[in-house]
């Protein structure tokens, strides 16, 4: 064979899939693009040189941490791009960075943040989650399951047999998934047809597969802390695996190729034939908080230091090999973090400190920033009243 | 000027002040060779994907530091290279847990036009697929290999030549199966 023969062999290797490959990789290049900021850098470079100084200041934080006993966690975080432990804080939530709209719980219920910041109440619920698409919400309080449009108008009402402790609503609007005492059971998206998937399960909140057509695959883990995938609508086992820690967290790839099991110091993902594509384990020191992954194999994680008084959020790459590289800090607080959710075009993270009374909201594009918002608590009262405390995130959405 | 005609130097600029379009004309002029080269080093399509999307997405966050004097595509072909010669050597020292799962469904075949020459290059390894997939798709010269993968440009050219009589053993012996 002569070079121009291998020369032409080797470009004749292209096919319609690569095609689709393309189109997934540009949509993923595309979002982490933004026109604003490159043409912003590249006219008004000093505008990074804060970042600078910034970055120096997390190195010297970091190396003073690495000569401590917390080396083993310092060395797992790679870098860090953003750090702030007291950014500049706004007494209001003026809006939300990005859009889109947030649902909240609060102790006195949920409540939506619209894209402007102003906060509508949907009752008196212990909880609730969305729809997919936005246009419901499904509330629960004691044995009551309930969907309601964004006005709090209730659209059904269901009575479980014991308390409702979690719900969500399936990718494709069709079914809700919720646990109710330590059953694990169904219910169509108008509220017909409530059967139950599995008599005894742990109190994690089930997965819904995304992307699996007109097929309803919920991951759970089972009484024994075993992480299965059934077909809600069959019951059928699609498959059951034994981690080797029970997760208290599970999270699909958006994509839904990937199921990520989080447990207090590990970080599992397997396949969608449940096979382990890669494990990750927290070094001593530290633990594994509330996470959320976002398109292009992105997972945001809290990271709850033990001996000390400060969390991280974190960003790893997960794809579809396992962990692309180490975790990468965005931020380093000293207080409890609780949750963690990603605006809807996945460049804004907001994390939630109830011990500060503090939302902070992290834009992970470079340059990174900082924008944080305090007295939470005070902005979710309804009709004035005093609460107990500041709101859980419960999702952005679009 | 259309951007269809517009040089990588001219593109790569557009998208730094901001132009979509611009950057989308780099990707969509780019990522049919940056993508063959992975999965031809990678052998994997899933691997492949991933290893020029990230390619791309670190390329991106890498156009500030670009230097437009220099050609874009051996800049972006040198950091596929390099990362799917890193994810074939993780992959090899992986293993994958049994489960007591519902068996898993065949892969779906590849459908590739040359099977011959895709088994044949299977048989080399990464860091031989790696030198002839940048000598003979993407036409780097040997110095510009050495210094895309940071090797002596004597490794290169040994590589070079082992693997393509590897590679030609190898098709003799697919076309006799």
């Amino acid at each position: 064979m002569t070079d121009a023969e291998l020369r032409e062999r080797l470009r004749a290797t292209q096919t319609d899939a690569d095609r689709d490959a393309e189109q997934r990789a540009w949509q993923i290049v595309r979002s982490a693009y933004s026109p604003a900021e490159a043409s912003s850098r590249h006219h008004r470079f000093r505008i990074t040189l804060p970042a600078m100084a910034c970055t120096v200041a997390i190195v010297a934080v970091l190396l003073a941490v690495a000569s401590s006993p917390r080396d083993a966690l310092a060395r797992w975080i790679r870098d860090a791009i953003g750090l702030s432990t007291q950014p500049h804080s706004r007494p209001v939530l003026g809006g939300l960075p990005s859009g889109g709209q947030l649902l909240v719980n609060s102790p006195a219920g949920p409540w939506i943040v619209h894209a402007d910041g102003s906060p509508s109440y949907l009752g008196p619920y212990t909880a609730a989650a969305w729809s997919p698409h936005s246009l419901y919400v499904v509330a629960w309080h004691r044995a009551e399951l309930a969907a309601l449009d964004p006005n709090g108008r209730v659209e059904w009402v269901l009575t479980a047999g014991a308390k409702v402790t979690v719900a969500r609503w399936s990718p494709d609007g069709y079914r809700i998934s919720y646990i109710a005492g330590r059953s694990l059971d169904i219910v169509a998206g108008d509220g017909s047809d409530s059967h139950q998937l599995a008599s005894h399960v742990k109190p994690v909140t089930p997965a819904w597969q995304p992307h699996t057509g007109s097929a309803h695959r919920i991951a759970f883990v089972d009484q024994l802390g075993d992480i299965e995938l059934r077909n809600a609508d069959t019951l059928a086992l699609l498959w059951r695996i034994k981690p080797p820690t029970p997760p208290r967290q599970l999270l699909w790839s958006p994509d839904g190729t990937r199921l990520l099991a989080i447990a207090a110091r590990q970080l599992s993902i397997y396949n969608t034939h449940g096979h382990l594509i890669a494990t990750e384990t927290i070094p001593s020191g530290g633990t594994a908080g509330p996470a959320a992954f976002a398109a292009g194999d992105r997972i945001a994680l809290i990271l709850h230091q033990i001996d000390e008084p400060a969390d991280s959020v974190v960003l790893l790459d997960a794809n579809r090999q396992g962990f692309k590289r180490a975790p990468e800090a965005v931020l380093t607080a000293p207080e409890y973090l609780s949750g963690i959710d990603w605006s809807p075009n996945h460049q804004w993270l907001l994390a939630s400190s109830p011990s500060a009374n503090q939302w902070i909201f992290i834009r992970v594009l470079t340059p990174t920033r900082l924008n944080a918002v305090s007295r939470i608590a005070n902005q979710f009262r309804p009709h004035g009243k005093r609460t107990a405390g500041p709101p859980t995130l419960a999702g952005w959405q679009p | 000027m259309s951007e269809r005609d517009r040089s990588d130097a001219a593109l790569v600029r557009a998208a730094r002040e901001g132009s979509e379009a611009a950057l989308e004309m780099l990707f969509r002029r780019h990522w049919p060779s940056a993508h063959r080269a992975a999965y031809l080093v990678c052998q994997d399509r899933a691997g492949a994907e991933d290893i020029a999307q990230e390619a791309f997405l670190a390329a991106l966050r890498a156009l500030d530091r670009f230097d437009r004097r220099r050609p874009f595509a051996p800049w972006l072909h040198r950091i596929v290279v390099n990362r799917a010669i890193d994810w074939t050597r993780m992959r090899a020292g992986r293993r994958e847990t049994t489960t007591a799962a519902v068996p898993e469904p065949p892969a779906q075949p590849l459908a590739e036009p040359d099977d011959e020459l895709l088994g044949a290059l299977a048989e080399l390894d990464a860091d031989h697929r790696a030198v002839i997939v940048l000598r003979y798709l993407q036409d780097l010269s040997p110095g510009e290999i050495a210094r895309a993968l940071n090797l002596p440009r004597g490794t290169v050219n040994s590589r070079l030549r082992r693997g393509l009589d590897k590679l030609g053993r190898q098709m003799a012996r697919e076309r006799v199966r």
